[in-house]
Formats: structure tokens, C-alpha cells, sequence
């Protein structure tokens, strides 16, 4: 039995021998530079590989002979040797030449920054919640080189887009695995899509409901960015969008007073930052002549309103002022005064938090208990967001060389989320159409008084008579969308330490949510064909996440150390998604599915995926200045059932501390390291996309709404439009890295940069094929996608005196993407987006191109400003039919600087964050130019304007032609124009709005932003001695988002459509972003 | 240290054990969708298919055959463009995608499952409904796939047929239909999966026989024709959606109103002018949208109706001199009137319009027959075939020198199918009846 032991270990530890001794036992503790129990601290006889670790507390157990030497080690502490003494205490150094800088790695591994060859960054529970932000994932935004989160909006859990070093996959996830304590969790977000789009196409149109919510961001202690396949291949799949690390505060053994209590809280108030401008002179109507609310009018092309009065008429429904007339008119009572329907519609938006926790702990256990609650309500009247969360971390020590433990979260989360986008019921839709000459409120500042929305008759009182557009206070009122999430997630863990040198660890988690959803639609709605409408979604996801460690570090000599991992993963996910609902309703305003009069109900989806996953680790360091390290992964996924085989993904690093080896740090220059990393991560192919099977559908032709299952009394299922096959390969990015890491002054200025160079292979693509073969798209790998950045981290500490610091973090990264290929024969994949504005992915150009309609330009790239003079648009540019590349719409570069100074209780702390570069395309100020209500046109009466150009225009064989003096088409374009036109009606319903053309509606959607800005103080010490009980109190005010410069002439450019997909920079009518002000308060007993 | 060492062997057989058990977790069922069917089940496909193809037929195709023959104007968006024949290629992509994705395909998927089953009447049903399918396309585009179309991933880009050849091999697929439905079941049959019939085989067969009857017309076999007639025996073929489904064209106008107008076309200002009065069930002049017949959920779509086989026989009669075409015109255009209007008030001025008499030289008998199944074809495709095969009625192009004679190839079939034919116009080359 023992031989074959040591046969199966030998193999294990590449043939290392290994000695067992008989011995007595010694105690003793390790302490730090405080005084305070050293955990982890590698205790070893010297000479051998027998040893032991230290715990939570320090102390530390070996059998060994009194009197022989000890090797005592630790992660940032100088290596001592002391001789074996029962009940000894070792007091360590720190080393000063390496930090000590412990940060969690791939699996939650804590190691030595030093030792790695990839690029990392970590942020600390203080700079998170340092503005007060309650999403955990949008607190982290500007404070990580490479990480770009865009906020979908300013509204209560609205989702966020989320990408490290640019994206690589076409249809698949492209969000980074976000791992609690070592176990990831979903960050779903069920926001997507534009809300044309047919499936389930009622609930895809609200902003909200984004599973990273339920994460409470009081309860992390610290963050680990990894950014990249260097640093992620070890998590094979998972791996290939970069892993953000959360680790969450764990008990600590309490002072003399034992149990350790905190209590934080804060209130802060959201305001809306900003609106489109809009014009504030002419009323509803066409070609200056007012037509009231009662004609339907759309557009806001009628009378100025400076003549104008109401009559005081008190049967006008549409107006408690009455009718609106010309001062001429004798029934003319009251000058008329604008409405102010946005600056009367939005409100300040007031969220309440509060977190409790309560900690303690003894040698042998420690224990968290926090309570965590978010109560927010929404700029949006009506739209609010609830968290309840809470969190319980313990650890046990059963005996010496056993830890266990168990981190449980669980949170309730549910919100009632607003309408956006194009989408006839929603908000800023209806809101920014409406003309100065229609009060949405009717005068009523109640947000919820249905005087405002509806007539006495309980049609819908709107700015078009009775609804098409819905009245904004009808959509928050009747047009609700509501959800509320149960879930759970943590994991229990044991780690076996039998020898000094090898230990076992299992870590076997979970994440489960259920989540319920119900649209709301009014019997006025026409956003939905049928007469009210209750749409009902249940989700549920789960999975099982168990890892297997094996841990084995044996010992040399003490330049060389080895260490290595073998690890078996065994994943299980499940999904389920039912969808229900009912048209027509019987009793208006019940809104229960018990009250539709045609139910119909679905199973969206239904889905199972499993992976077994082998993997290895093998690092050696020499002379602690330089490093490798070796991971692989072996796996396999149901997925790819029927063709079911194994994928391999690995890594190789290294780290060279160049300071240390050539002994060339002195007071200027502190520590130098050099990285590379060659790796490779991926993506599975998504589950059931294997087999063409046969789905429910509906009929319909693209013109209207069709007919849903079932018809007619019959169930209607058709074979997918996609042909899927067997024939996959998983989407693979190999990934080149190289960094450095600089400090110099006595660590007093420190720099981190990293060149990657990524390229991921075999992306899916929905390949067009022809309708005559049977389907239209065939799922298969096909794309290629090249991504390649800098990252750079600046930390400087520019004072540092006992009681004055000042610490900055800056950021900076850029990101270059190229499509490389598409599919054979396949020139453009179209994201999302509306007929004729879209975002497409084109091959040799960067991902995520705004494609939309373009001013028509000759061979030399001039405007061609239309010749005819019989033509109502002469003089005005010319339109091209064919949509053309209109711009990038991914940032050329973020960055970010984090200031913070502290005078002794004092910290003020402020976060500017940029983002340069890439468009946004401006579709709510084109739609609002087009309809006459845009800040422009409200010099539609005297502007004019001479168009840069020449004139000419295209000819019926698409060529571009002018006349000549005779009227002669001749080829080519001809003289500069110099014709001057009125920037009237005509205009800006043709060539100068955006139903027409896209083009002038594209902007830059740059930004600089102050994102957060935070003052807090601490009571000193003394004055709470007199208490006896009251440890610390802190208080502070903050602000988020309080200033912020762009050209963008929209809401907040910080936005995206379709919240945390793919399609970014489409603002088509979003909802705004905010600006927050408030006070926080922190107790600790 | 003993104890150790066995606990770690314990860990380790653990391990192993963990490994030896992946076949199981990894088990091929989890990749399967319970959502959906691994197999064309008919029950599912055929109605499907039936008000899929209706709804494109009375739809898509039924828009644009009728802004052709001038029974519509564009009112809105592009349909302003449209009715001036500014066609492009990717406004035919819904239609043809339509009807091969999710019409052909799914009967070919389905006819393959019911003839490994030995579903006779289902496999009879597939065949007659294809065949509909594929002859409403070639009298649009012309060649087009067919031999090698619908095979999936085994043959991407299927080759175009000529034209008169599918007709060939659609009245031999037609007559294996009718076979097919005169065997004896021993499988499954449809029932009230059947949206067009019900399951009844005899009204099956009778379609068959008009579709074919249809078909001869376009290609001049007046003969076949007339025995087809006889067959078909005056078979109603039309799918009507029930709530709260609903009909293509009400859908059309409610959710699409104002992209296309009635009044102001050419067969509003004819029939305005004759004074007949169905054109006010047809137009609701209040709102220049569909009239009170057609602007109904449950509005029926006319794949063929017997009306039109009446004026089938009463064109060929009328060709062939004989005396009886006139009584068949008159009771076709009652059967008109009856659908319309509900009585036949006003039908004797209509038709002494266009008066029928045996006397008169075969245009003009020949005009009276059409103009009246103009009147009569309100929103059906085949009024296009008509104008194309007897010139009547007389339209005056909106824009350029002539009526659109065919549709494009659209512009997805064209990117993906190298085997599309070029160089094809809205005016040629012709369907290949059509001369």
C-alpha cells in the first residue's frame, strides 16, 4: 500500500522524494511587523520538505526535534531561520524590496504579485464604494485600466454593457466571468434587442433587470481584475472575456470587546443630468398653422406662439386653458405659456441604504452576518428598484491542518423598471414629441392622477387625441413592467492540509435565481395590437460549480521553488424560461392574466449544460526574481453533443524581477518587473445549436404584426430558419501579452503597463444562405477577430506625510478591434439595430460600425448638393440610397484618475473618468428634427444656409451627373454651390431630418466626467474612548456624475439601446442618465 | 502519518472514481431542446404551412399584384416608390423567403416524415399544397429552383429550373397528390390540422384539379383546361383566420395604415364610374382604406375560389364561341355580388357595361369576360396573371412605357446563390406563358 502511494505521488511530484520523520510536536506563532498573527507563513524544517503553514491566527504545529532548524517564509516577509521551540514566536520583517502585495488569482488562489506573468489589477471595498454607487459592477467603472462599463441609462436597474479589452465574439456572451469567492455567478441581463424584434418582444424593451444588481457591493472586500487569457486560461471557456474576481469580507477575530458590529448608510437624491434640447416657440401643426391635440397631429411645424392665447374655453378637454388662438381671435383670454412637459415630468429620485454587519471570531472560527437593503425610486415617476441582501461568511478550524467554511448570499431583488427605445409606449418617446402646446400632466402634479392620461370616457388623453403615441404618465401608470428576483449563491469549502507540502480543496458552489416578470399593457395602448395586454415571464437558473484542488509545493532548496495544481471542475446549468400571455382585457386597468380574454403561453427556453473540466498548474521560481508558470485545461461540454469531443486550452508566463536580479534598486528606483504570457481561452458553442428542430412560430409577412401560436385552434411549429450542424469547434483566442511594472521613489510613483495582442478564431456566425435551400442562416464557426491594446496604471503618492497623504490612481487604455473575417462570401453582419440604422461588423474594419444613410459625395469626396431647380430640395444635399460606414461606435480610449487625499479623519476623494473616441448615433435628436420639436429648428422661419459642395446629382444609372448652363446632363459633378436655402419645414422633414438621413445625427460621444466625488470624516479615536463602546464613526457627502462635459446633444452619451448587448451606441429615444448628490454615515461598535 | 497517507490514497481513489462517471454526467440528452420537435410531426406542420401560405398569398404577394394592376395606390413610405416601379431586388426577399423558407421547406420536411411513416393523404396533401406554392412562384419569377431546392446543408446552392419544365412537373406532382389521396390510409390523417378543408380528401383532389386548371389556363391549354374545371367542380380553397388571429390585409390596413390607398386607382375609378356599387364594400371612401368586405379579421383568403373557376369557364367558352358563356359570366359575377355585397342588386348595369354578346368579335367577348373578373378578383394575385395572359384590363403604366410583367430575384437569394440568374428586369425576360 505505502509503495504504491509513494508510485502514485512520485508520478504526481515529478519524481520528487519524499521523507517522513518520527518527531515531537512544537507550537508556536508567527507574527507580523504589528505584532499581530501572521496566517500563511510556510513553515519548514530546513533541509527537508517537512513543514507546515500557519493559520488565521499565526500559529503554526510540527513534528520535528527540538532544536533543529526552521525556515520560516512568508509572501512580501524576509525569509529567517530560527532553531524548532516549543512555544516559540517568530516576529517577521517585511521585505522591503517586494511589496507585500497578495492578490487573488484564477480560482481564488491568493498569490505574490511578483510572481505573475500577466496583467492584474485589484480594487480594494473602500474605492468601490467609494461614491456610494449600490450596483457593484457600475462602481468599478473608470478605476481599472481596460474595463469599459457603459451605464444603459440613468433609470432604476437598468443594465450595463460590460467588456474588457474589446469584444470578441459575434453572437455569443462577451461580458467577463464575474467569480464570487471561486465560484462564478450569472450576470444576465434581460434588457436586450431592439423592441422590434419579434420574439418575446414585450418584455425586450424595458430598461432594467440586470442580474449583477443583486450583488451588495458593502459586503466585498476586494476586487481582482483579470484581464485576459494569461491570466484566465485556467478557466478554459470562461476564460476568453477576462474574470472579475469578487472577493467578499470574511469575519476576523474580534478586539477586546469581542462581536464587532457596523453600520453604514446613505441617502442619496438623482437628478436628471441631461436632456435633448428642444425647441420652446412653435406649436403642433404643419406649415405654421397650429393644429391642436384634438387633429392627432404629430409634428410641431405650426404657428409661433408668441401671438398666440387661450381662450379659457373650459370644454376642451385636451387643455384646462382651453383652446389655443391667435390674439386677433376675440375669444382670446390668456397669453399662452409654453409647457414644459420634460422639466415637469422627471423627479428627484431618492435611494435609502442601508447595511449591517455584525462579525467575531475565536482560533478555532470566525463569522460575517450582514444585512444589506437598497430602497431606490426612479428620476422616472414610478420606477423604483428594492435589494434585500444578506450575507454569511464563516471559517472553521476543526483541527490543525483543516479549514473550513461557507459563504451564503442571498437577495431579493425587485423593481419596477420604465419603458424605452422605440417603442410607441415609451417614455421619451412620447415625451420629448410633445409639442409646447400640450400639458402630459393636464396641470396635476401627482404623477399618478389619472386626470392627467385619461378622459372621463377612459380613452387616453395624449398630444395626438387619443393615444398612437402613449402619454408618458399613461405608460408609467398603465404600461408597467415589473420583476422581482430570489436568489442565491455562495459555496462551502474544505481545505485538508495532511503534509506541509501537499493540500487537498474542495469548493463546491451554487448560483440559483427565479426570476417573475409581468408587462403590463393598457387597453389604450397601440403599441400592441389587441386590446390590453398581460405578459408574464418566469425564469429560472441554476448551477452546481464543484472544484477539486490538489495542492503540492515541494521543497529544493531555497532558490528554487516549485509548486503545483491539479484541479477536476464539474459544472451543471440549467435554464428555463416560460412566457405567458394574455390579450384583450375584459375590466380595464385589472391588470391580472385572470382578466385576459386569450391566453396563450410558451416555453421560451429549457436548457441543460454540463462541462467536466481537468486542469493543471505548475509554477517555479528562481531566486525569487524570476518566475514561470505553465496552466492547462482539458474539457468536456455537452454542447457539443452528437460530435462530443474534448477541448484543450493553456498558458504559459513568466515574470522577471530584473530590480532584484541585476540588484540595481536603490532610493530612485525601487522595483522593476518584466511579464509575458502566451495563452488561450474560449467559448463553447451554445447549447441545443446542434440539430435544426422544429420551433413554435408565428405567420407573418414583415409588414404587420402577424398571428402568434396557435392559429386557428392549431398548434403552428416550423423548422428553424437557422440550419444548425454537428460539425463545431469552440470560438478560441490566443492571446500575446507583454507588461511591466515600475516603481520608483520608494514605491512612491508606480507604473503598470501591458501591450496585448489577441486574436479569437472561429467566432459563430449566422452565414446567410439561400431561402431556396431550405433556411436563410447556417450557425457555424466562421469569424476571425483580431483585438490589440495598451493598458497603463500610474499610481502616484505625491505626499506622504503622518498625517497628510495624497494618493492618485490614473488609468489609461486603448483598444484597436479588427474584423478580420467574416464568412467566406459574407462582407457584413448587421448587430442590431432599425431598418437603415444599424450597427454592423464589416471585414478589415473595427467592430461595431454605425451603418446608416450618408450625404452623397462624388469621387473626390464632395457633397453633392442637388442641381434641380424644379426640385423642392434644390441646394440641399443629396441623400445616398445605400447605407454607408458612418464611424466606430467603440471608444478610441478610457481613462481614469482617482484622487484621494486624507488629513488625518479627513478623505476627500474624487474620480474623473474619459472616454474619447467613437460615435453615437443621435436618432432622438433626428427623429425630434423631424417632427420640428430639436433646439434647431427653431430658426426654421430665418435660417438659411449654403451647402459646402458641388452641385450635381445622381443620375438614373446611379452615376452622378449636373446640368449645364443649357440644362445638358453631363457626367460628373459641377460648380461649387453657392445657392442659399431656407432651413424651413421642407428641410428638416427631407434631407435635414432624421427619418431621412443619418449622418448630421451622428456625433461623438466622447466625454470627461466627474464620476465621483466623496468627502468623509472620521472621529478621532479619543473623543470615542468616553463612549466605551462606540469604536468608529464616519460621515460624508458625495456626489456621482456631478459635472460632466461633451458635445453629444442628447441625454447623457454614457448609454446604450440595447442595455448590455452587443449593438452599442444607438440612442434612439433612451432614457436619460443622472446626476446623484448625497450623505453616507458608517458606525462601528 | 499512516492515517495520513490512507486518507490521501482515499482522496485520490475519489478522484478517479469522479472521472470513470463523466459518460454519465456527460450525457448526450442534455443538448436536446424540450421546447421544441425533433420531427416534422404533420399535426404541427400542415396548419402552419396552410396559413403561412395563405397569409403571404392574400398578403405580400397580394399588395404588390395588385399595385401592378392598379387596384391600390401607395399612400405612404415606400409604397409611394413601389407604385412608380421602383423596385429593388430587396423588396422581393420577404415574399421569396417566405414561401421557400416557410412554406416549401417545412412541406418538404413534413412530406419527407409522412412518406417514411406511410401517411398517405398527409403525403398527398404536401405534394398538392407545394405544387400551389411552387406555381404561384414560377408566375412571378419564372425559373426558379426546384429540382435541386430545399435539400438543407447538403446542397447550399441549388440551380434554377426552367420555368415551363417545374409547370411539367408540377401537374405530375399535382396528379401524384391526387393519387396519393385516392389510396387507402392506414397512417395518420388530417383533421382539423386541415385549416383549408378540414380533411377532406375529395375537396383535396378538387383543389388539385383547379390548381391544374389554373395552370393550363396560363399556358393556353384551354382543352385540359375545361376537363380540370369539371373535376375541381367548383371547390372553394380558402383559409380564413379565427380569432384572435386575422386576416393579412385587415392586419395591413390597421397596422400599417395610410402605406397603401384605395381610392384613386384605376379600378376604383372604373367601377366608380360604371356606378358599381361593390367598390364601396371594397374602399371605404371615408378613410381611403379597406372597405367593409375586406376590412374584417376573419376576412377570407382566396387561394382559388369557385368564382374564379366560373370565369375560367366562362373565358373558355367565350373563346370557343359557345353560346353558353354568357350565363356562366352572369352567374360568376353573381357569385361576385353574393360575396360583396350579399345580393345581387346593381349587377345587370354592371354587366351591360361590358356586354357580353355572342355577335362580337373575340376581344371584345374576350374584354367582357376579363373586365368583369377584374371587377370580381379584388385583392387576388391571379387578376396579375390575367392582365398578363389576356391584356385586360387595359392598364396605362404609372411611370415609363410599360407594366411590370415580372418580379425581381431578390437581393438575399442573389448574395447567397451564385446560380441566380442575371440580367433580369421588372419587364424581362417574361414568364414563359407569358406572350
Amino acid at each position: 500500500m505505502k509503495k504504491k502511494l509513494l508510485l502514485t505521488l512520485s508520478v504526481l511530484l515529478m519524481g520528487l522524494q519524499l521523507v517522513w520523520a518520527q518527531s515531537v510536536s512544537i507550537r508556536g506563532k508567527i507574527l507580523d511587523e504589528k505584532g499581530e498573527g501572521l496566517p500563511g507563513a510556510t513553515i519548514r524544517v530546513k533541509g527537508t520538505n517537512k513543514g507546515t503553514v500557519s493559520d488565521v491566527n499565526g500559529h503554526f504545529k510540527l513534528n520535528t526535534e527540538e532544536g533543529s532548524a526552521l525556515v520560516i517564509s512568508a509572501i512580501g516577509m524576509k525569509t529567517t531561520e530560527k532553531s524548532a521551540q516549543d512555544g516559540m514566536v517568530v516576529s517577521m520583517k517585511e521585505d522591503t524590496k517586494s511589496l507585500r502585495d497578495v492578490v487573488v488569482t484564477a480560482l481564488g488562489i491568493k498569490k505574490d504579485k511578483r510572481t505573475l506573468g500577466y496583467a492584474q489589477t485589484s480594487v480594494k471595498n473602500e474605492v468601490i464604494t467609494q461614491g456610494q454607487n449600490g450596483n457593484a459592477v457600475t462602481a468599478l467603472s473608470g478605476k481599472v485600466a481596460g474595463l469599459q462599463i457603459t451605464n444603459a441609462s440613468g433609470t432604476p436597474g437598468a443594465a450595463a454593457f460590460i467588456q474588457l479589452r474589446g469584444i470578441n465574439s459575434i453572437n455569443l456572451n462577451t461580458q467577463p466571468l464575474f467569480v464570487v469567492d471561486g465560484v462564478p455567478i450569472s450576470t444576465a441581463s434581460s434588457s436586450f434587442g431592439n423592441p422590434d424584434d419579434a420574439q418575446n418582444v414585450y418584455l425586450n424593451n424595458i430598461s432594467g433587470g440586470f442580474r449583477g444588481l443583486d450583488i451588495n457591493p458593502d459586503d466585498i472586500e476586494d476586487v481582482s481584475v483579470l484581464k485576459g487569457p494569461g491570466a484566465t486560461a485556467i478557466y478554459g471557456s470562461d476564460g476568453a472575456n477576462g474574470v472579475i474576481l469578487i472577493t467578499t469580507k470574511k469575519g476576523a477575530k474580534g478586539g477586546k470587546r469581542g462581536v464587532q458590529v457596523e453600520y453604514s448608510g446613505s441617502i442619496t437624491a438623482d437628478k436628471v443630468n441631461r436632456l435633448p434640447e428642444l425647441q420652446n416657440m412653435y406649436s403642433q401643426g404643419m406649415s405654421g398653422k397650429y393644429q391642436g391635440p384634438h387633429t392627432g397631429r404629430r409634428e410641431s411645424w405650426g404657428a409661433m406662439v408668441d401671438t398666440m392665447y387661450w381662450d379659457g374655453a373650459s370644454d376642451y378637454p385636451w387643455d384646462k386653458n382651453g383652446n389655443l388662438v391667435g390674439e386677433s381671435n376675440p375669444d382670446a383670454k390668456n397669453k399662452f405659456v409654453p409647457y414644459d412637459n420634460a422639466g415637469q415630468f422627471f423627479r428627484t429620485g431618492m435611494t435609502y441604504r442601508h447595511n449591517l454587519s455584525i462579525s467575531n471570531g475565536t482560533e478555532h472560527a470566525t463569522y460575517r452576518v450582514s444585512l444589506g437593503n437598497l430602497n431606490q425610486n426612479g428620476i422616472i415617476p414610478n420606477t423604483f428598484l428594492k435589494r434585500n441582501t444578506i450575507g454569511l461568511n464563516v471559517d472553521i478550524k476543526p483541527r490543525e491542518n483543516l479549514m473550513m467554511g461557507a459563504v451564503v448570499n442571498y437577495a431579493n431583488t425587485r423593481g419596477r423598471y420604465s419603458q424605452q427605445g422605440s417603442n410607441l409606449a415609451g417614455i421619451m418617446l412620447g415625451l420629448m414629441r410633445s409639442p409646447i402646446n400640450f400639458d402630459n400632466s393636464n396641470g396635476l402634479d401627482d404623477p399618478k392622477a389619472q386626470e392627467a392620461y385619461l378622459f372621463e370616457d377612459g380613452s387616453m388623453r395624449s398630444y395626438r387625441g387619443y393615444g398612437i403615441y402613449d402619454n408618458p404618465y399613461y405608460t408609467i401608470n398603465e404600461n408597467q413592467y415589473n420583476d422581482e428576483t430570489n436568489r442565491a449563491y455562495g459555496n462551502v469549502y474544505a481545505t485538508w492540509s495532511p503534509l506541509s507540502w501537499l493540500s487537498f480543496t474542495n469548493r463546491l458552489g451554487t448560483d440559483y435565481y427565479g426570476t417573475n416578470s409581468q408587462q403590463n399593457f393598457g387597453t389604450q395602448t397601440i403599441e400592441i395590437p389587441v386590446v390590453g395586454r398581460i405578459a408574464k415571464r418566469n425564469e429560472s437558473y441554476n448551477h452546481v460549480y464543484n472544484d477539486f484542488l490538489i495542492n503540492i509545493t515541494p521543497y529544493i532548496n531555497k532558490e528554487v521553488e516549485l509548486s503545483f495544481l491539479l484541479g477536476q471542475n464539474t459544472y451543471s446549468e440549467k435554464y428555463k424560461e416560460h412566457y405567458t400571455q394574455g390579450d384583450n382585457l375584459i375590466i380595464d386597468r385589472w391588470y391580472n392574466i385572470n382578466n385576459a380574454q386569450n391566453v396563450s403561453s410558451r416555453d421560451i427556453s429549457d436548457s441543460k449544460y454540463r462541462r467536466l473540466s481537468e486542469f493543471g498548474e505548475a509554477k517555479i521560481g528562481i531566486n525569487n526574481y524570476l518566475f514561470f508558470g505553465a496552466t492547462g485545461r482539458l474539457e468536456h461540454a455537452t454542447s457539443y453533443w452528437p460530435n462530443f469531443k474534448p477541448n484543450f486550452y493553456y498558458s504559459l508566463n513568466s515574470s522577471f524581477i530584473f530590480s532584484d536580479a541585476f540588484g540595481i534598486s536603490n532610493k530612485q528606483f525601487s522595483y522593476g518587473k518584466f511579464r509575458m504570457s502566451y495563452a488561450t481561452a474560449g467559448q463553447n458553442p451554445p447549447v441545443q445549436s446542434t440539430m435544426t428542430r422544429f420551433i413554435p412560430t408565428s405567420v407573418q409577412d414583415g409588414w404587420t404584426n402577424g398571428n402568434g401560436n396557435p392559429i386557428n385552434g392549431s398548434a403552428t411549429m416550423f423548422e428553424s430558419s437557422i440550419l444548425f450542424n454537428d460539425d463545431l469547434r469552440p470560438e478560441k483566442t490566443a492571446t500575446f501579452e507583454v507588461g511591466t511594472e515600475l516603481r520608483f521613489l520608494n514605491n512612491r510613483l508606480g507604473l503598470d503597463y501591458t501591450f496585448y495582442n489577441s486574436r479569437t478564431k472561429d467566432l459563430f456566425v449566422r452565414v446567410p444562405v439561400p431561402a431556396s435551400s431550405g433556411n436563410t442562416r447556417l450557425f457555424t464557426n466562421a469569424a476571425t477577430i483580431n483585438n490589440r491594446g495598451h493598458e497603463l496604471q500610474l499610481t502616484i503618492n505625491p505626499i506622504r506625510k503622518r498625517d497628510f497623504r495624497w494618493d492618485v490612481i490614473v488609468n489609461y487604455s486603448r483598444n484597436r478591434s479588427k474584423v478580420i473575417k467574416l464568412a467566406d462570401g459574407v462582407e457584413t453582419v448587421q448587430l442590431n439595430g432599425f431598418t437603415g440604422s444599424t450597427v454592423n461588423l464589416f471585414v478589415d474594419k473595427p467592430y461595431g460600425i454605425f451603418y446608416g444613410s450618408s450625404y452623397v459625395r462624388d469621387a473626390d469626396g464632395n457633397i453633392v448638393i442637388n442641381d434641380d431647380p424644379t426640385s423642392p430640395y434644390f441646394g440641399m444635399p443629396d441623400v445616398a440610397n445605400e447605407q454607408t460606414d458612418l464611424g466606430s461606435v467603440m471608444p478610441d480610449w478610457l481613462g481614469g484618475i482617482n484622487n484621494i487625499f486624507t488629513y488625518k479623519g479627513i478623505s476627500l476623494g474624487f474620480l474623473f473618468e474619459t472616454r474619447q473616441g467613437g460615435v453615437i448615433w443621435n436618432g432622438t435628436r433626428g427623429a425630434l428634427t423631424h417632427f420640428g420639436m430639436a433646439k434647431a429648428t427653431e430658426g426654421r422661419d430665418k435660417d438659411t444656409k449654403v451647402f459646402d459642395g458641388l452641385m450635381g446629382h445622381v443620375g438614373a444609372d446611379g452615376k452622378i451627373y449636373h446640368y449645364d448652363e443649357l440644362g445638358n446632363e453631363v457626367l460628373g459633378s459641377g460648380k461649387v454651390n453657392t445657392n442659399s436655402v431656407n432651413l424651413d419645414q421642407t428641410y428638416y422633414m427631407s434631407v435635414g431630418g432624421g427619418f431621412t438621413i443619418n449622418e448630421p445625427f451622428v456625433e461623438d460621444a466622447s466625454w470627461v466626467r466627474l464620476r465621483e466625488l466623496s468627502l468623509s470624516y472620521n472621529l478621532p479615536s479619543k473623543w470615542l474612548k468616553e463612549t466605551k463602546f462606540i469604536k468608529g464613526v464616519q460621515f460624508g457627502v458625495l456626489g456621482r456624475n456631478l459635472l460632466l462635459w461633451t458635445k453629444y446633444q442628447g441625454v447623457d452619451p454614457e448609454t446604450s439601446l440595447v442595455g448590455g448587448e452587443k449593438a452599442q451606441g444607438l440612442d434612439y429615444f433612451n432614457n436619460p442618465g443622472t446626476k446623484t448628490y448625497g450623505i453616507n454615515f458608517k458606525l462601528t461598535f | 502519518m499512516i492515517n495520513n497517507k490512507i486518507k490521501c490514497i482515499i482522496a485520490l481513489i475519489a478522484l478517479s472514481v469522479t472521472f470513470g462517471s463523466c459518460r454519465k454526467f456527460l450525457k448526450q440528452e442534455l443538448n436536446n431542446d424540450p421546447t421544441a420537435l425533433e420531427y416534422p410531426d404533420p399535426v404541427v406542420m400542415l396548419p402552419t404551412a396552410i396559413a403561412n401560405l395563405a397569409y403571404y398569398y392574400g398578403g405580400d404577394l397580394t399588395r404588390y399584384d395588385a399595385l401592378i394592376t392598379q387596384q391600390v395606390n401607395g399612400g405612404g413610405n415606400q409604397w409611394i416608390s413601389l407604385e412608380n416601379y421602383n423596385f429593388v431586388d430587396a423588396d422581393f426577399d420577404n415574399v421569396w423567403n417566405g414561401l421557400y423558407v416557410t412554406t416549401l421547406n417545412n412541406l418538404a420536411r413534413t412530406g419527407e416524415y409522412c412518406k417514411e411513416k406511410n401517411y398517405v393523404h398527409y403525403l398527398g396533401i404536401t405534394k398538392i399544397l407545394s405544387a400551389f406554392t411552387y406555381a404561384t412562384l414560377v408566375d412571378h419569377f419564372n425559373d426558379i429552383p426546384y429540382t435541386e431546392a430545399l435539400q438543407g446543408i447538403e446542397l447550399l446552392q441549388p440551380k434554377f429550373d426552367d420555368a415551363s419544365g417545374i409547370y411539367t412537373s408540377l401537374h405530375t406532382q399535382l396528379n401524384e397528390g391526387i393519387a396519393l389521396l385516392d389510396e387507402v390510409n392506414e397512417g395518420r390523417a388530417p383533421s382539423n390540422d386541415d385549416l383549408l378543408f378540414g380533411g377532406d380528401t375529395d375537396s383535396w383532389k378538387a383543389f388539385a384539379h383547379a390548381i391544374k386548371a389554373r395552370m393550363y389556363m396560363h399556358t393556353k391549354n384551354y382543352t385540359e383546361a375545361k376537363a380540370e374545371l369539371g373535376m375541381a367542380g367548383g371547390i372553394d380553397a380558402k383559409m380564413v383566420f379565427t380569432s384572435p388571429s386575422s386576416g393579412p390585409m385587415y392586419q395591413f390596413d390597421d397596422n400599417r395604415f395610410g402605406d397603401i390607398e384605395y381610392m384613386g386607382s384605376y379600378i376604383y375609378n372604373e367601377m366608380t364610374t360604371i356606378g358599381d356599387s361593390r367598390i364601396y364594400n371594397y374602399v371605404d371612401t371615408a378613410f381611403n382604406s379597406l372597405g367593409a368586405t375586406y376590412y374584417r379579421a376573419d376576412q377570407p383568403v382566396f387561394l382559388i375560389s369557385a368564382m374564379e373557376q366560373k370565369f375560367m369557364e366562362a373565358e373558355i367558352l367565350a373563346r370557343a364561341g359557345d353560346a353558353s358563356a354568357a350565363a356562366s359570366l352572369e352567374s360568376a359575377v353573381a357569385m361576385s355580388y353574393d360575396f360583396v355585397n350579399g345580393d345581387t342588386t346593381g349587377m345587370a348595369a354592371s354587366l351591360a357595361t361590358y356586354p357580353y354578346n355572342d355577335a362580337d368579335p373575340l376581344s371584345d367577348r374576350l374584354k367582357a369576360v376579363m373586365m368583369q373578373k377584374y371587377f370580381a378578383m379584388f385583392l387576388q394575385p391571379e387578376s396579375f396573371a390575367d392582365y398578363r395572359r389576356t391584356g385586360y384590363p387595359e392598364l396605362t403604366a404609372t411611370s415609363g412605357p410599360s407594366v411590370p410583367r415580372r418580379f425581381l430575384y431578390p437581393t438575399d437569394e442573389k448574395n447567397t446563390n451564385p446560380n441566380t440568374p442575371s440580367g433580369v428586369t421588372l419587364f424581362l425576360p417574361r414568364v414563359f406563358w407569358d406572350n
